[in-house]
């Protein structure tokens, strides 16, 4: 029987906000079905995967989860599994009612987005009005009541210049860690490349910066988008923790989305099956989740890292060419760049 | 097991087998001689494989990019929670942010409340780790106090302990707990709703609204720490008392013997000596506070002024009471004096 540790579950399609950077494998050109079960389907299928893969962590996402009504009932369904559970929300809807319904010790980490220490960065990023002033009230509120929270910057060139001050923003808001990801196309973000792809040299300045704050500040950050160690020299930073594709291995984040579509991760729009109709055993060991674990570009052959780097995010070159033996648009832009190291 | 911890424990092992081999006086010369020549092998390449595994494993350091036990990507961040370790720099950049008008103010005050309470945790429970000594805790409070004075001032937060409304819940939550716990010994007190209801109140003022009173200046760091002590007691009566919609749990023999009321009470005077001793000897005292301090204190003096209380105690236990008693009376005369005149509406 698989043994996954976590998942990704994808509560909902809909968002109120209209992020240009979103991932999300619904924005992709492709016929991704849409739609959403009722409650108790939905626990059940959630009981099912538990079940199969003795899955310890379940991380809800979205979409923008707060928007089913019936996330509460997830989340104790959850919790009596003693499953640990972490939501990836906007903020937008966690207002103290909310709060106080997730607090205290249901959920273990919440995962805000803070794009910017300025206001009508994080709006545009957001493509909400009052986006930030939302966000920032829920994290506030949040560090009020004693929760963890990590707040979410997604590097582009919009919000590059301001990393510093945002950085120092998360320290004043008491938040618990950093996580500095790289903008990863897909979903609506390869529509906007031209406007948010930053260059590996902006990136890495920020890195450095966000090293600084790491020991300055002792703020956790981690970079979890994976960096591609041709375009950026990682290993001069000692604080940074840097993450990778796991795919395939009992530490990926397969994930669901609210029909029981299970993917390879959730940038990807590749479908393995449907929980509800294929055991996850027979989806982790389909030809397609070989084919996506066995992909890498031509480009990375003769690296010596080859086997480890798997040539940056898969999932963000099938989400920009349809393919996830081709080069992930930021190495495709910024290739020849490129030192092997 | 991170692999860096289990290259480390081979190293050590192996360290330890070879000291280990030396003090036993093994003759390793003689030993590679013995044997079937195919098992003296098979153990060398073990020990080897062992070997490279274990120098491979020590050398990968955190922040490697490819180090599967980190992190992968949307894993939850590896963090320390708990200390509030930075705050140090955390209220003067909240304050130069405050300044610069970047944050909502309805969402300032809620920043600056979540500061206050984890500078008065601080304050309370002191944490371990990297730059959390005694010293070191001493600079923050004094770097804190006056940023949040102006912070409050700004942003129009209350400036007394009575115009607080975490005071006011602790009060108001207090006083109703106090209030449904005042039945007839052995009737049971509420349902277990309500004792739900109001342990997660009690639990909320233990760890949030009062040590964000102390972060805000507005309790004293003794005042604080007495005021938990009661806190506790209430919410552990609470927690204990029999509810009229369950079974109450029956005492089994690891509960121990019934705890006499006068060791009981001499336990916690003696709990809060120190405290009252900081108050007089700072001779100054938010009097709302001490009043409800003293109140509680009153009572278990009442307890210790009653005969019948010392019935289960020996002579030695008792004499040693009624000294604590004493000595803590003398202290509680002396306090009245940083009371002030009593408002008019006094609850306690």
């Amino acid at each position: 029987m698989p043994r996954q540790d976590s998942f990704v579950f994808e509560v909902t399609q809909r968002c109120n906000h209209d992020c240009p950077h979103c991932y999300n494998a619904w924005k992709n050109p492709v016929d991704y079905p849409m739609g959403e079960l009722p409650t108790g389907e939905t626990l059940a299928m959630l009981g099912e995967l538990l079940d199969e893969t003795g899955a310890s962590l379940v991380s809800l996402t979205g979409g923008e989860p707060m928007l089913r009504p019936d996330i509460y009932e997830m989340v104790d369904y959850l919790n009596a599994r003693r499953v640990t559970v972490n939501l990836i929300t906007n903020g937008g809807l966690l207002d103290d009612a909310a709060i106080a319904r997730l607090s205290p010790g249901k959920i273990s980490v919440f995962e805000l987005p803070l794009l910017s220490v300025e206001r009508s960065i994080h709006d545009r990023m957001s493509g909400k009005a009052g986006a930030f002033d939302r966000a920032t009230a829920a994290m506030a509120e949040l560090k009020l009541r004693r929760q963890r929270v990590v707040g979410v910057f997604v590097a582009t060139k919009l919000n590059l210049p301001t990393w510093r001050e945002t950085a120092e923003l998360a320290v004043a808001l008491g938040l618990d860690g950093v996580m500095f990801n790289r903008f990863n196309p897909g979903g609506a973000g390869v529509r906007n490349l031209e406007m948010l792809q930053a260059s590996p040299a902006e990136v890495q300045a920020a890195l450095d910066v966000a090293e600084e704050m790491s020991g300055r500040y002792e703020l956790p950050i981690s970079c979890s988008i994976a960096m591609p160690p041709c375009l950026f020299d990682t290993k001069r930073y000692k604080r940074l923790g840097f993450g990778f594709c796991a795919a395939g291995t009992a530490r990926a984040y397969y994930t669901l989305d609210p029909l029981g579509n299970v993917r390879p991760c959730n940038h990807t729009p590749t479908i393995l099956g449907n929980i509800r109709e294929t055991t996850f055993e027979a989806m982790a060991g389909s030809p397609a989740m070989k084919d996506f674990m066995a992909a890498r570009p031509a480009f990375c052959g003769g690296c010596r890292l080859e086997m480890e780097c798997l040539g940056g995010c898969k999932a963000a070159a099938e989400a920009a060419t349809g393919s996830a033996w081709h080069c992930d648009p930021f190495l495709t832009a910024f290739g020849e760049d490129a030192v092997r190291p | 097991m991170p692999y860096r911890a289990a290259g480390l424990l081979m190293a050590l092992g192996g360290l330890v087998a070879v000291v280990g081999l030396i003090l036993i006086g093994v003759d390793v010369h003689a030993a590679k001689q013995r044997g079937p020549r195919w098992k003296r092998r098979l153990l060398g390449a073990g020990l080897a494989v062992l070997g490279i595994w274990g120098a491979w494993f020590s050398a990968s350091r955190p922040g490697s990019p490819f180090k599967p036990d980190v992190m992968c990507c949307y894993a939850p961040i590896p963090m320390e929670v708990g200390c509030a370790g930075n705050l140090r720099e955390r209220l003067p950049l909240l304050e130069k942010l405050i300044a610069e008008a970047k944050l909502d103010p309805g969402v300032a005050r809620t920043a600056l409340a979540a500061a206050e309470m984890d500078l008065g945790r601080i304050s309370m429970h002191p944490c371990s780790g990297p730059g959390m000594s005694a010293e070191e805790m001493t600079a923050i409070r004094d770097l804190a106090r006056p940023i949040v004075e102006r912070l409050r001032a700004r942003l129009g937060e209350p400036v007394s302990l009575e115009e607080a409304p975490e005071w006011k819940a602790l009060t108001g939550q207090w006083d109703d707990a106090a209030a449904a716990l005042a039945v007839e010994p052995g009737a049971p007190a509420f349902d277990s709703q309500t004792q739900q209801r109001l342990a997660d109140a009690l639990e909320r003022l233990l760890h949030a609204d009062l040590p964000r009173l102390l972060g805000a200046g507005l309790l004293s760091e003794p005042e604080a720490r007495l005021l938990e002590l009661d806190l506790v007691r209430l919410s552990g009566a609470v927690r204990r008392a029999r509810v009229s919609d369950r079974e109450t749990t029956p005492t089994v023999a690891s509960s121990g013997l019934p705890v006499p009321p006068a060791g009981e009470s001499a336990r916690d005077i003696g709990l809060r000596a120190e405290s009252l001793k900081k108050i007089l000897a700072s001779g100054v005292a938010h009097p709302a506070a001490l009043r409800r301090i003293l109140a509680s204190v009153r009572k278990d003096l009442e307890v210790l002024d009653r005969p019948a209380s010392y019935d289960l105690m020996g002579a030695t236990e008792r004499a040693k009471a009624e000294q604590i008693r004493d000595a803590v009376k003398a202290e509680v005369e002396k306090l009245k004096n940083l009371l002030g005149p009593a408002p008019e509406d006094k609850r306690d």
